[in-house]
């Protein structure tokens, strides 16, 4: 009797505590879906980080669509499971790309919209440090980092703590790198 | 108390200011006087771009052609320096490849003194030296610092509005800007001809990656750049990836597809080369800076660029340091050198490598004044 009793408190004790670690577990790791390949590849702001993302999915071999100025219309006829966009405003990129910025404020908006409904999680990275940040830059950041599932973001990029602050108010999973080429084990360890 | 004039005076004043003349003037013909460029051991022949574009020939805009073989055959690669000749930085990286890079393997062509005639005087208003200098083992050398647009002397008036080939619609006297004047125009202006003769060049020899060395303003958003048009900005960004590991902030940026007249539009459309273009940060070309001398040139140290730094208003590191040549040197051939690199790995048939080139590592340990001795 006494021995079943101690069994009985035994199972409990590590029941209770099995439950305390997966909740910890769960905080610590925020609640971020599944990624899975293929992935869309696309900007917010048509700065090159875009095509710097696909030189490093290319590195992890990462199945992939590279297409900068996706609309939503085409990302319901892609075969994605997954949308890494890079932020970042570039002056040139929306001008060579023929749109200003409500042009791509409004294209994003619809994208994101399309993956929501789609259930296709969006991580949003900015790879190109701080000289990629600027007003144009963070209202793209303020708007759209906080619709993300996962932060990727260069060290120099987050002086500040604009994403961190994002990430906390929003308890979105980040990731912070010293160098762009630090991103590629992340997308390959993060996407399945 | 009253100066009375006497004949005496009058040529004595006379005299003084004919003396004065002499000197200025002997001052002001010492810019059309290019300083030289020694061909290094891997230069095999030394052309004139007149060669490539005869229209050329007998005009002051016809710049040498360096054309520099490795031992091994594989690609070609041309190198345009001293397009603004105020943008010491690309003038002196295309010269230090001359007179230093030894080749493994294929072609490298260089321009160093891309528009020959912006040499030969400095811009109005803007207060620049006519020299500087670089301290070599052998003693000092000094270059021209010159302005950005050809010399009005070879090229005048301009128009109030320039229209150029492509339809681009800018300021008069970007007409003397050979970075404005692409695609060029074998009967137009001097300018014209002169970009004209660039696109023949390029067009004949079929390089498969073209460069254009650049500087830019510290607090002008293209600084610390690697400006790619679209189907090269895949090579930079494999390039930038690189760089980022030396810890050299190269940013990338793409080439306007609606800004027409520039390099790295004109050369991707019209020819088969992969265009780039590199810009780093020169303090003695941009608006903030204080009095402009052949130290702030060399040395890159201005006070009230400090000022801006602190304020967080430049789109560069900024420090007491200031931004030495050397540095900027180093940043553009280590970039050159990165995206060959990158192509060559990609492409081993059209491969061009270099066996000795100095680097950042070397630029930072010995300065540039010893791959400028001048060893014919």
């Amino acid at each position: 009797m006494k021995k079943s009793k101690i069994l009985n408190s035994a199972v409990l004790a590590l029941t209770i505590l099995g439950l305390v670690f997966a909740i910890g577990t769960a905080d610590e790791e925020g609640e971020s879906p599944s990624f899975e390949q293929p992935i869309l590849i696309t900007s917010i702001g048509q700065s090159p980080g875009a095509m710097m993302a696909k030189v490093l999915a290319k590195r992890v071999e990462l199945e992939f669509v590279f297409e900068p100025t996706a609309t939503a219309e085409q990302l319901e006829e892609m075969d994605v499971n997954t949308v890494v966009a890079v932020v970042g405003a570039s002056g040139k990129g929306l001008g060579a790309a023929g749109l200003d910025i409500d042009d791509e404020i409004s294209r994003v908006n619809e994208l994101i919209c399309k993956a929501n409904e789609l259930e296709i999680p969006l991580i949003v990275m900015h790879i190109e440090g701080a000289q990629r940040r600027g007003d144009m830059s963070n209202q793209l950041i303020n708007k759209f980092v906080p619709e993300s599932y996962y932060i990727i973001v260069q060290k120099s990029g987050n002086d500040d703590g604009l994403f961190t602050q994002l990430s906390d108010e929003n308890d979105i999973p980040i990731k912070q790198v010293e160098k762009a080429a630090g991103a590629a084990p992340i997308l390959d360890e993060l996407i399945d | 108390m009253k100066f009375k004039g006497t004949k005496y005076s009058a040529i004595g004043l006379l005299s003084l200011s004919l003396l004065l003349s002499f000197f200025a003037g002997r001052s002001f013909l010492e810019m059309r006087n290019p300083k030289p460029i020694f061909a290094g051991p891997d230069v095999k022949e030394v052309k004139h771009l007149s060669d490539y574009a005869p229209v050329l020939a007998g005009t002051p805009e016809d710049p040498r052609v360096y054309v520099m073989e490795g031992e091994q055959k594989g690609g070609t690669v041309f190198i345009l320096g001293g397009t603004h000749p105020n943008e010491p930085a690309g003038f002196l990286s295309a010269v230090t490849i001359v007179e230093n890079a030894t080749l493994e393997r294929g072609r490298l062509i260089v321009i160093p003194r891309a528009n020959p005639s912006g040499f030969t005087h400095t811009q109005p208003l803007e207060g620049s030296p006519q020299f500087f200098s670089v301290k070599t083992p052998k003693g000092t050398r000094s270059f021209r610092f010159g302005s950005r647009r050809t010399n009005p002397i070879h090229q005048w008036p301009d128009p109030n509005v320039y229209v150029n080939k492509e339809g681009q619609k800018l300021a008069g006297f970007e007409i003397r800007n050979l970075n404005r004047s692409y695609p060029g125009d074998k009967r137009g202006y001097l300018t014209e001809k002169l970009a004209y003769g660039i696109m023949e060049l390029i067009r004949k020899e079929k390089p498969q990656i073209s460069f254009d060395l650049h500087e830019s303003s510290p607090e002008y958003p293209v600084t610390n750049a690697i400006v790619a048009h679209e189907k090269s900005m895949e090579l930079a960004t494999m390039a930038k990836l690189n760089l980022d590991l030396l810890d050299i902030d190269m940013k990338l940026e793409s080439s306007p597809a609606n800004l027409r007249g520039i390099s790295h539009r004109e050369w991707g459309e019209r020819t088969t080369t992969n265009p780039i273009l590199l810009e780093t940060p020169n303090p003695s070309q941009g608006r903030l800076r204080g009095e402009t001398t052949a130290d702030l040139i060399v040395e890159g140290k201005d006070k009230y660029y400090l000022s801006a730094a602190n304020k967080g208003l430049l789109f560069t590191d900024y420090t007491e340091k200031g931004l030495p040549l050397e540095l900027r040197v180093a940043q553009h051939l280590q970039t050159v050198e990165e995206i060959l690199s990158v192509f060559s790995s990609s492409n081993p048939e059209k491969a061009v490598s270099f066996k000795k080139i100095p680097d950042l590592s070397k630029l930072n340990e010995k300065g540039l004044g010893p791959f400028l001795t001048g060893i014919n």
